[in-house]
């Protein structure tokens, strides 16, 4: 059986069930990459890098089998993170306690994404947007509705790759508390 | 369908291709935004494109794990043919694989022993460049242990150039065409060493120029250089040799292949067995120099190669950036030459900021972003310097 028209939900509430190693296979083909290349942020060794990702995708075989997991991307950042930070604190190189359980942010993005369809949100969304801050509804208005990459809009604003992709995340994420605090119009 | 739906809307995961040809900076516009799309909300991306960007590896470094993890996990080999797909990545995965795990004569590569390596051309000049610094700082200087295998990187620019068609002849930047476009170049009198660091944000203080020399420069034929420079094949580099501690490290050919016959008399001197080390260490600028050397042959494959795997040990190197921009221009990939000349336009030494940026605007041409060309060629132009008259000319092909 192959996986590859699943969604990551489908799979892994699969996996729960069926425990089929091919379940994690496709998740590797499909995130394995982007695991190396955060461990790589982490830990700036492509031979740890490699091991690192070969662990984490080892641990998801049980991790999945007893967690719940809403967002699989967001979960994945979380846990692929941690095990970095992990091995970089026995390591000594650093100290705090980096760990943070942010994934679990994602969940009301995704209720949101459920409620959108709805034309009385694209509309609240409308007005949102009007009042986010100049920077973020800018950059939020060249990415989303003129379809401009990062680069465009940089080059169009003046602002630095970084800046545009710190606006539009702000952005989204204001848009999102306006929008969960905004009543409903038929109420 | 109304385009705020995208705000929130749970997308697909890039496919493997797509992050590879997004890292390698291999896409239009277009195809960014789609990308990007699909990024926008998982910050998983940001880290990961962050943790490629910071290492010159890249992808290379996943390819030996996606049969590995399948390996080790039983699943079967059906399953990881549907893995590898028909994309370029897909099939360094196959390919560079099948590399990395086994001991394999070395691929190609010029450089049989030290003993072999070519000194530098008699035109260069042995002028010195002094730091205050014995080491450069870790960022730039990779452990040894972290340098990518030379075969695996040869390999990953096999497969990322093998169905991108070269530049059109009219247009390769030959060797003989990269000489005639070079300036003269000055070197400030600088007494103080420079600091390399490309984040550093102390500006280098401009040296005074004597008013009755500043007669003498001709900006339009000359320009400056804020580091000491070394002609290697009567081309410019930036003379890194002092900075450099550590030597270029590569796979010993003759040690894994068994000296043939005829050559055991050459290691033959009852003292050393350095020819069975597995690996040799070659000074940067020999390296550099035979880099050079295939560069003039017109060899822009091959020199490419070189450029990456000086990158694999010194990732912000210029003078790899400069040339390797050059020859993935000639070698039919535009957006991977204005990545590496960006990277030079963003250094601290200034050797080759003009060189650079008039190539960078030929790559636009190239690349299909004639507005953005056009823009660059009349800046260029509006300077006054050295490329201005090349600047208009080809602004006026446009």
């Amino acid at each position: 059986m192959t996986y590859q028209q699943w969604t990551d939900e489908e799979i892994i509430a699969h996996y729960k069930t069926s425990q089929d190693k091919a379940c994690v296979g496709e998740l590797f083909n499909r995130y394995g990459a982007v695991v190396y290349g955060v461990s790589l942020k982490y830990l700036k060794n492509v031979a740890q890098s490699q091991d690192m990702t070969m662990h984490i995708f080892e641990k998801l075989m049980n991790l999945l089998l007893d967690k719940t997991v809403i967002n699989f991307r967001s979960w994945l950042h979380v846990v692929s993170r941690n095990e970095c930070l992990m091995r970089l604190r026995k390591q000594g190189k650093i100290h705090e306690n980096s760990l943070d359980d942010s994934y679990e942010l994602q969940a009301d993005e995704d209720s949101l994404v459920q409620k959108q369809q709805d034309e009385l949100v694209l509309n609240q969304l409308e007005s949102a947007i009007l009042e986010l801050k100049p920077e973020q509804q800018q950059c939020i208005e060249l990415f989303y509705i003129q379809e401009k990459c990062y680069q465009q809009v940089a080059d169009i604003t003046g602002f630095t790759l970084k800046q545009v992709k710190s606006y539009i995340q702000n952005g989204k994420r204001n848009l999102k508390i306006i929008l969960t605090q905004t009543k409903p119009i038929h109420e | 369908m109304n385009k705020l739906n995208n705000i929130f809307m749970k997308t697909d995961p890039l496919t493997n291709d797509e992050l590879e040809r997004y890292v390698n900076g291999d896409m239009s516009p277009d195809e960014m935004y789609q990308a990007e799309l699909k990024m926008s909300g998982n910050p998983i991306y940001d880290d990961a494109i962050d943790g490629f960007k910071a290492s010159s590896a890249g992808l290379a470094g996943f390819a030996a794990l996606q049969t590995q993890f399948e390996t080790s996990m039983g699943l079967s080999s059906a399953a990881s043919s549907s893995a590898a797909g028909s994309s370029a990545f897909g099939q360094v995965m196959g390919v560079c694989f099948g590399i990395a795990i086994t001991t394999v004569v070395g691929i190609g590569v010029a450089h049989d022993s030290a003993q072999d390596i070519s000194e530098p051309s008699e035109n260069s000049h042995q002028v010195v460049l002094t730091h205050k610094s014995e080491e450069l700082s870790e960022d730039n200087l990779l452990a040894y242990d972290e340098v990518v295998e030379e075969k695996v990187l040869i390999e990953a620019i096999e497969i990322e150039l093998q169905d991108v068609a070269p530049v059109a002849e009219n247009k390769t930047i030959t060797y003989q065409k990269a000489l005639q476009n070079q300036p003269a170049t000055l070197v400030d009198d600088i007494p103080e060493i420079v600091d390399l660091k490309p984040a550093d944000p102390t500006p280098i203080t401009p040296v005074e120029i004597d008013p009755v020399e500043a007669v003498k420069f001709d900006k339009t034929i000359e320009v400056h250089s804020n580091v000491q420079i070394i002609y290697l094949h009567e081309l410019k580099t930036v003379d890194l040799s002092k900075l450099y501690k550590r030597s270029i490290k590569i796979r010993n050919i003759h040690a894994l292949s068994g000296t043939p016959a005829h050559s055991e008399k050459m290691f033959d001197d009852g003292e050393t067995t350095d020819h069975l080390k597995p690996y040799i260490y070659i000074p940067y600028q020999s390296y550099l120099n035979d880099a050079m050397a295939k560069f003039e042959a017109n060899s822009f494959k091959n020199a490419l190669k070189d450029y990456k795997v000086i990158l694999s040990h010194y990732k912000d190197d210029i003078n790899a950036h400069f040339y390797g921009a050059l020859c993935y221009y000639n070698l039919g990939k535009p957006n991977q030459a204005i990545a590496y000349f960006d990277t030079v336009l963003d250094d601290q030494i200034n050797s080759f900021d003009q060189e650079a940026e008039f190539y960078k605007a030929l790559c636009l041409v190239e690349a299909g972003e004639k507005q953005k060309a056009e823009r660059l060629f009349e800046k260029i132009e509006n300077e006054g310097l050295f490329y201005a008259k090349r600047a208009r000319a080809e602004r006026m092909a446009l």
